[in-house]
């Protein structure tokens, strides 16, 4: 899968300005999502800004159109050739629509004219919903943060470029939109240790139903319980998230495991707007008698940071590209190969974690954008079969701890929440479900 | 509001708590200034049911009215299973347009000559003793047709101009396979050439229309 050489007429300019195909392929970590997709998911997420004022959807548009030529590969739509899907840019890029139906609804793909993502405002929300093929997060929330300030300085705000976002005066970069994954690649790398399975959680979910849950936290309170324990703050709430699962279900005693995506970007020093993330699963094996939070926490401190190191990264990323460049691989035609892609990421993937836990980091953003936006948002679709999936973001000192769901039980919620209250952590929650608005 | 059950702050809209259903006490919330970020009310959307079970329920029972109807009058089944094959060509050619909405074209056409050929060579096979007469004209007969009503439209809808190179591809794929059968049995092989040959003229013009996107068309569909 090497990026093709063919490039289109329409978008001409200066003769050594990258210009993307018009037909890219999938960067390796994309692969999985076309095949992973069902009916009623397609492996979406949501990340938004909650803005001080409602959004204003015509000057939305706008800004939605100036952007286009800065982000290329996202203002794509998935294809399907004989052997692998690819993206094609589209022509219809009207996608700008007031929230529909529930959180990540399900995106059309393959049989559209327009991108495999949409923007989305709805009061004060103002956000993007990814289809995973697309981008990761990081990339997503270049791409959001660029909007925004496309979007406030039609309003008329002056937005400085103080480099925490992608201008829209620059022109996109080759390295912006290659695959970095087949850059990392080595050959003949040892092979990632085998994984051990993980508990599951069962609860009844409900087709074509998503609920949210948000935690609102300040990170002041969250870092002084986690300093004097010496882990960092996604491990404290890594640990608080397997704690939460198993005062869940105590009978349980197969390992369970918190899967966590880590950025490459930092590790190989490269800006990415594809995919450029990995996971790894942390976890711990409950004991007989009682398991307590510092058990937990002794079993996975340092273990996320052991995990990213560069050498494991590169054999976990050589793996995956070398068993997409496996020749049996890459001629079997899509339609055996989507189905057998699927399999494989339930058996190998899915069944490995229960959840995941992504911590997007602290949001930059020059302060007077930050002035218009009172918090952020992600919410991950999370994996076909994935009960529960928890999204982390900080922005203005404050912490957004999501859980998303295709189920309207929220004991992990609760447990995870009443944790961190119990440790004298203040904590706000909304949720997505409006029936706690109203007397039953 | 707060929920003193979990100690933790809710919005001002809250009755209940969400995490546990307790009542919300008016308690000044510990996190001042924040807003509640409201969702939209959510509409649940159940799977939308295929109505192919309907259609196939209907056809069965059609089938089996001719099917008896036959037996009565004729004490034989031969007539009524032309209905059971024609019944399906006549829903794909005269009625399925009608359901279709902004599908190309070209999709139809293709999708069409699909089902005439198989139910060419069904006919051929039951009427014929074998394959041989729908290899040699039916099938290669019909494939021509749908490449040129395809080529035609590549002028009428030139926005969709590329989509018709995987039909053409396929058109000529059909062709050549027919006439090679056609070749090695020493039938009459006038029709499979010409499906052959027209619809790689057909490619090659398309290539001179359009020379970039049918290059980046080819190497995005049929890279390994
Ligand atoms: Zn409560």
């Amino acid at each position: 899968m090497e990026i093709t050489e063919e490039k289109t007429s329409a978008q001409n300019g200066v003769e050594n300005d990258y210009v993307l195909p018009r037909r890219f392929p999938l960067d390796n970590a994309a692969t999985i999502y076309p095949a992973a997709r069902t009916n009623t998911y397609a492996c979406t997420y949501r990340i938004c800004f909650i803005m001080k004022e409602d959004v204003d959807p015509d000057i939305l548009r706008q800004a939605a159109k100036d952007i286009i030529p800065r982000f290329p590969t996202f203002f794509a739509q998935l294809r399907a050739g004989l052997f692998w899907y690819y993206f094609e840019q589209t022509s219809d890029n009207d996608i700008v629509v007031e929230e529909p139906y529930y959180p990540c609804y399900r995106l059309k793909l393959l049989d559209s004219d327009k991108p495999a993502f949409r923007i989305i405002y709805y009061k004060r929300r103002l956000g993007v919903e990814v289809f995973h093929a697309l981008g990761d997060g990081s990339s997503s929330i270049n791409m959001l943060k660029t909007l925004v300030a496309r979007y406030l300085t039609l309003k008329g705000e002056n937005i400085p470029d103080d480099g925490s976002f992608p201008s829209l005066d620059d022109k996109p970069t080759e390295d912006e939109h290659a695959d970095m994954f087949q850059r990392v690649y080595e050959k003949r790398l040892g092979k990632p240790e085998k994984e051990t399975s993980s508990y599951q959680y069962k609860a009844k979910t409900i087709p074509n139903y998503f609920q949210a849950v948000h935690g609102i936290v300040p990170v002041s309170d969250i870092k002084a319980v986690s300093k004097p324990m010496g882990i960092t703050l996604t491990e404290f709430l890594v640990a608080n998230l397997l704690y939460a699962i198993y005062l869940n279900d105590p009978e349980n005693r197969k390992e369970i495991k918190v899967s966590v995506p880590i950025n490459l970007r930092p590790i190989f020093g490269v800006e990415s707007l594809r995919n450029f993330s990995l996971f790894t699963n942390v976890g711990f094996v409950p004991k007989d008698g009682e398991t307590t939070f510092d058990d937990i926490v002794a079993s996975i401190k340092g273990k996320i940071k052991e995990n990213a190191q560069r050498e494991n990264m590169k054999k976990a990323v050589s793996r995956n590209v070398g068993s997409a460049r496996n020749p049996l691989l890459r001629f079997t035609p899509n339609v055996i190969k989507r189905p057998l892609l699927k399999a494989c990421y339930h058996l190998a993937g899915q069944s490995k974690f229960m959840c995941s836990l992504t911590n997007l980091g602290i949001c930059e953003m020059p302060q007077e954008m930050l002035d218009h936006i009172d918090r952020m948002e992600v919410l991950l679709g999370g994996a076909p079969k994935e009960t529960l999936a928890c999204a982390v973001t900080c922005l203005n000192d404050m912490l957004n701890i999501s859980f998303t769901g295709t189920t309207k039980e929220v004991s992990i919620q609760k447990n995870f929440f009443r944790l961190l209250s119990s440790n004298g952590i203040r904590v706000r929650v909304e949720s997505s479900n409006k029936e706690s608005w109203e007397d039953k | 509001m707060r929920c003193r059950s979990c100690n933790i702050d809710l919005g001002e809209e809250y009755v209940r708590c969400p995490l546990c259903g307790e009542k919300a006490s008016p308690d000044e919330p510990v996190l001042s200034g924040l807003r509640t970020a409201e969702y939209p009310d959510i509409k649940y959307r159940k799977n939308p049911k295929s109505a192919f079970l309907i259609y196939v329920i209907i056809y069965a029972i059609l089938c089996s009215a001719a099917i008896v109807a036959d037996l009565i009058i004729n004490r034989r089944v031969s007539d009524s299973l032309w209905a059971v094959f024609l019944l399906p060509c006549v829903w794909a050619i005269l009625f399925r347009p009608l359901f279709i909405h902004k599908l190309y074209i070209g999709s139809y056409i293709m999708q069409d000559a699909i089902y005439i050929s198989v139910f060419m060579l069904w006919c051929a096979k039951s009427y014929m003793r074998d394959f041989s007469y729908a290899i040699y004209s039916g099938v290669p007969m019909i494939c021509t047709i749908s490449a040129v009503l395809i080529f035609v439209g590549i002028f009428l809808f030139p926005e969709k101009r590329v989509t018709a190179l995987s039909y053409f591809i396929a058109l000529f794929v059909i062709g050549l396979i027919t006439l090679i059968i056609s070749l090695a049995c020493g039938y009459n092989c006038v029709l499979p050439a010409a499906c052959t040959v027209s619809s790689n003229l057909f490619i090659t013009v398309l290539a001179m229309l359009e020379p970039n996107e049918v290059r980046g068309e080819l190497i995005a569909r049929f890279r390994a």
